[in-house]
C-alpha cells in the first residue's frame, strides 16, 4: 500500500499540536516541516525496501536515523516554546507507530520508531 | 524594559525544559536555573557550521554514482563523526543547557544509524533518493539547533 506522506504529516502535526501550546508562527512551522520531513523520509524508506533495495536492517537503521533527526528538531524547538517537550514527541510518534501498523506496507516500522519512543523516555531527555 | 524581558524569556525556557525534561530534583535546581539560564555560546555555533558544512559534503558526494559508496567516503564519514562529537562536548561542557546538548545528541545518534546503513550497504550505494532525505532532515534539525542557539541571550 502507497505510503500518503502528507496524510501522515498531518496526522503527525496535529497529534503534537495537541500537547502543545504558545507557538510562533516559525515554531509551528517548524514543527510542521519536521513531522513532514519525517514522513517523507519513511515513505521514501518503505518504498525502497518494498522494491529490494533495502535490507531490514538496513531499512530499521535508516527510520531511526531519521527518526533521531526529527527528534533534534523537536528538541530545539521544544527549548525555544517552552513545551512539554516529552508530551509533544512522544504523541507525534507515537501517532506515526500507529500509522505504520494500520497501513500494510508499513507495519514493520511501527517496533523500529516504539524503539526509539523508549529509548527517549528512559533517557528523560 | 528590553534586559527584563530577555531574562524573564529566558527563564521561561529553563523552566519549561526543567520541567519537560521530568528530572527528579527538578524543583531544587529550579531556581537556579531561572536565574542562570543559557547563554549564547560561539563555540557550539562554530562547531554546528563545521558539522553542517562538512554534513553538506558528505551527502553530495553520497548522491553522486560515481563515488557513493561507504568506502569511497569513510573519511568524510570520520570527519563529520567527530564536528558532531565535539558539537555534543561543547554543548555538555556549558550550564543548564539540556535543550542543546539532547539536540545534538539527538543529531549525532541519527548520523550514526544512517552511518551504520551505508556501511552495511558497502560495496553498492545508498539509494541516493535516501542520501538528499537524509540531507533534508539533518539540515532541517540543524538549522533548528542553529535558530534555537541564535535565540539565547547574548552577553553577560
Amino acid at each position: 500500500m502507497p505510503v500518503n506522506v502528507n496524510a501522515v504529516a498531518a496526522q503527525v502535526l496535529a497529534a503534537m499540536q495537541g500537547k502543545v501550546s504558545g507557538l510562533t508562527g516559525a515554531q509551528a512551522t517548524a514543527l510542521e516541516t519536521a513531522a513532514g520531513v519525517l514522513a517523507k523520509s519513511l515513505a521514501d524508506i518503505e518504498a525502497y525496501h518494498l522494491a529490494g533495495s533495502l535490507t531490514d536492517a538496513e531499512a530499521a537503521d535508516l527510520v531511526t536515523s531519521a527518526t533521531d533527526d526529527a527528534l533534534s528538531s523537536l528538541i530545539t524547538t521544544a527549548g525555544m516554546a517552552a513545551l512539554d517537550l516529552k508530551g509533544a514527541v512522544v504523541a507525534g510518534l507515537m501517532t506515526l507507530v500507529q500509522i505504520a501498523l494500520s497501513a500494510s506496507g508499513l507495519g514493520w516500522a511501527g517496533p523500529v520508531i516504539q524503539t526509539v519512543i523508549t529509548a527517549f523516555s528512559q533517557t528523560g531527555s | 524594559m528590553m534586559f527584563k524581558g530577555r531574562r524573564l524569556s529566558a527563564g521561561f525556557i529553563a523552566v519549561a525544559g526543567c520541567c519537560a525534561l521530568a528530572l527528579s530534583g527538578c524543583q531544587q535546581i529550579l531556581p537556579y536555573i531561572i536565574q542562570h539560564p543559557p547563554k549564547f555560546d560561539p563555540t557550539t555555533v562554530a562547531d554546528l557550521g563545521a558539522a553542517q558544512r562538512d554534513a553538506d559534503a558528505l551527502f553530495a558526494t553520497l548522491s553522486s554514482p560515481a563515488s557513493c559508496s561507504y568506502s569511497a567516503n569513510t573519511a568524510q564519514f570520520n570527519l563529520v563523526d567527530s564536528d558532531l562529537a565535539a558539537l555534543v562536548t561543547q554543548a555538555n561542557s556549558l550550564p543548564n543547557n539540556s535543550f542543546s546538548t539532547n539536540g545534538a545528541r539527538a543529531l549525532q545518534k541519527g548520523f550514526d544509524r544512517f552511518r551504520a546503513a551505508a556501511q552495511a550497504k558497502d560495496p553498492a550505494c545508498l539509494p541516493p533518493g535516501l542520501a538528499q532525505d537524509k540531507k533534508t532532515s539533518f539540515d532541517g534539525a540543524a538549522g533548528n539547533l542553529l535558530t534555537y542557539e541564535n535565540a539565547k541571550p547574548k552577553g553577560q
